[in-house]
């Protein structure tokens, strides 16, 4: 009971307070006139990689870059229109889904807003 | 000097226990007799790896911001200090080599079997924390080989069931590795690592000295013996030399470079590989499905560790075949997958 009483404090000293996501939940990643099509650019959002993806189609998209498996950030293929990560050769196709492993989860997809020519991304309507 | 020196502590110190206890210390001899220097070898080697690791820490800033250009300011401004960083970088691999060489000539001269089963286990608990001090140590450059290796080191962990959330945010101290990251890996490679290791592998001593060397079962007949001083002695200082020589030899050959600042943001570049002594885990995440894969190295090292109360036939003076063959399929396996990993090509 007594090394509870020590252990508890020590172990919760170590563990870093969590993010307060109402608080970064919505990032400016660029402007419309820097992506041209079929690019991707990459950045910081909720302390981790993302990116953000100039569809051939026009649309846009952005996505966690971090892989599933082992938390390397992924890289944009424009050629196939997917991510790969180069630790251990996962592939995920633009909408985040696995094409091939050793990941098995997806990458989570975040919300595009455009506001005049800025580009936001956000998590408040978050499409997967 | 030297002479007076001596002569002032001895009049002040009994030193004549110690003395008594030195003469009759004996190394068994036989045709096994050199894998007993490894142990010795490995200690030399740590005490390289105290002292340059110790020279670095003065110019070294455990930052984002700074920890790329205070190694970069060690290897170009600070005098010979391309020549420290070097013998440190190629200090920690000789360490995990030597130490590797140590446990598996223990292993196949079945030193581990009754009464020195203790020793096994806190020598395998060194290894592991020796290379928990290679993984801390190679964050400390900020550089991308060594941010993805961290990436990859701290989301193993993720597979453990219950805890293994909690114990990825313990190492990373943050949504992602960052600046919590490096000063947390930095604390345990130059503070709590060498703590714990210090402490066993003084237990780990200890206990050879108060158990002796073990002689291999084959050479049982054999009797003969060597003083540890000053013969064995004589003979280890001359296999320290040799090590040391190889050691600058590589240091002056093949000097470790820095590579660039990562870029946090930035995708991992193609081809990266972790250095040799983990490729065969990296090969392992590869091929088997993550699960499998880190838990079969899990269950195998728990099984390593555990060999000496599972060889019954060893504690009994008894040739244990299985145990060899064991012995020689883990190491079929870490060649296998570490030579896979060097000449495996990703075709996407």
């Amino acid at each position: 009971m007594i090394a509870a009483y020590i252990v508890y404090p020590v172990l919760r000293f170590f563990t870093p307070p969590a993010v307060a996501l109402g608080e970064v939940d919505k990032v400016f990643v660029t402007t419309l006139d820097k992506m041209g099509l079929n690019t991707a650019k990459f950045f910081k959002f909720l302390d981790k990689p993302a990116v953000l993806v100039h569809l051939p189609d026009g649309k846009y998209t952005s996505l966690s870059a971090k892989c599933t498996h082992m938390g390397c950030t992924v890289a944009f293929q424009s050629k196939d229109d997917n991510f790969i990560c180069e630790c251990h050769g996962s592939i995920f196709n633009i909408d985040g889904k696995v094409l091939k492993g050793p990941a098995t989860r997806p990458l989570p997809v975040y919300y595009v807003d455009i506001e005049g020519n800025k580009i936001y991304v956000t998590v408040k309507k978050q499409l997967a | 000097m030297t002479s007076r020196a001596a002569d002032f502590l001895k009049d002040r110190i009994d030193f004549s226990p110690v003395q008594a206890w030195v003469a009759q210390r004996k190394i068994p001899q036989h045709k096994h007799s050199f894998w007993y220097y490894f142990g010795g070898l490995a200690l030399f080697v740590l005490t390289i790896q105290i002292i340059t690791g110790i020279m670095l820490a003065f110019y070294y800033s455990p930052t984002p911001v700074k920890a790329n250009e205070s190694v970069r300011y060690i290897m170009e401004k600070v005098h010979y200090g391309w020549l420290i960083r070097s013998i440190h970088f190629w200090g920690a691999n000789f360490l995990i080599a030597v130490v590797l060489v140590h446990m598996f000539s223990t292993y196949f001269t079945k030193a581990y079997r009754k009464p020195r089963e203790i020793m096994w286990v806190l020598g395998v608990i060194i290894l592991a924390l020796i290379l928990t001090s290679a993984f801390t140590g190679y964050l400390l450059p900020w550089t991308t080989l060594s941010y993805f290796a961290t990436k990859i080191g701290t989301s193993m962990p993720l597979y453990v069931p219950f805890v293994g959330h909690f114990i990825s945010r313990l190492m990373v101290g943050g949504a992602d590795v960052g600046a919590a990251t490096l000063t947390r890996m930095f604390t345990l490679h130059t503070i709590v690592l060498p703590i714990l290791w210090l402490t066993i592998i003084a237990i780990h001593v200890f206990l050879s000295q108060v158990l002796g060397l073990s002689t291999p079962l084959s050479q049982r007949s054999t009797r003969d013996e060597t003083k540890l001083f000053p013969n064995f002695m004589m003979r280890q200082a001359a296999v320290w030399s040799g090590a040391l020589a190889v050691l600058i030899s590589f240091v002056a050959l093949f000097p470790e470079g820095l590579a660039a600042k990562v870029n946090p943001v930035l995708p991992a570049p193609a081809g990266i590989k972790p250095e040799w002594y983990f490729l065969f885990v990296f090969q392992t995440l590869r091929t088997f499905p993550d699960v499998i894969g880190l838990g079969g190295i899990t269950l195998g090292a728990i099984i390593w560790m555990l060999v000496p109360f599972l060889d019954r036939k060893a504690s009994n003076g008894e040739k244990s075949t299985f145990f060899t063959l064991f012995g020689v399929a883990i190491i079929v396996y870490l060649v296998t997958m570490t030579v896979m990993a060097y000449i495996t090509t990703e075709v996407h």
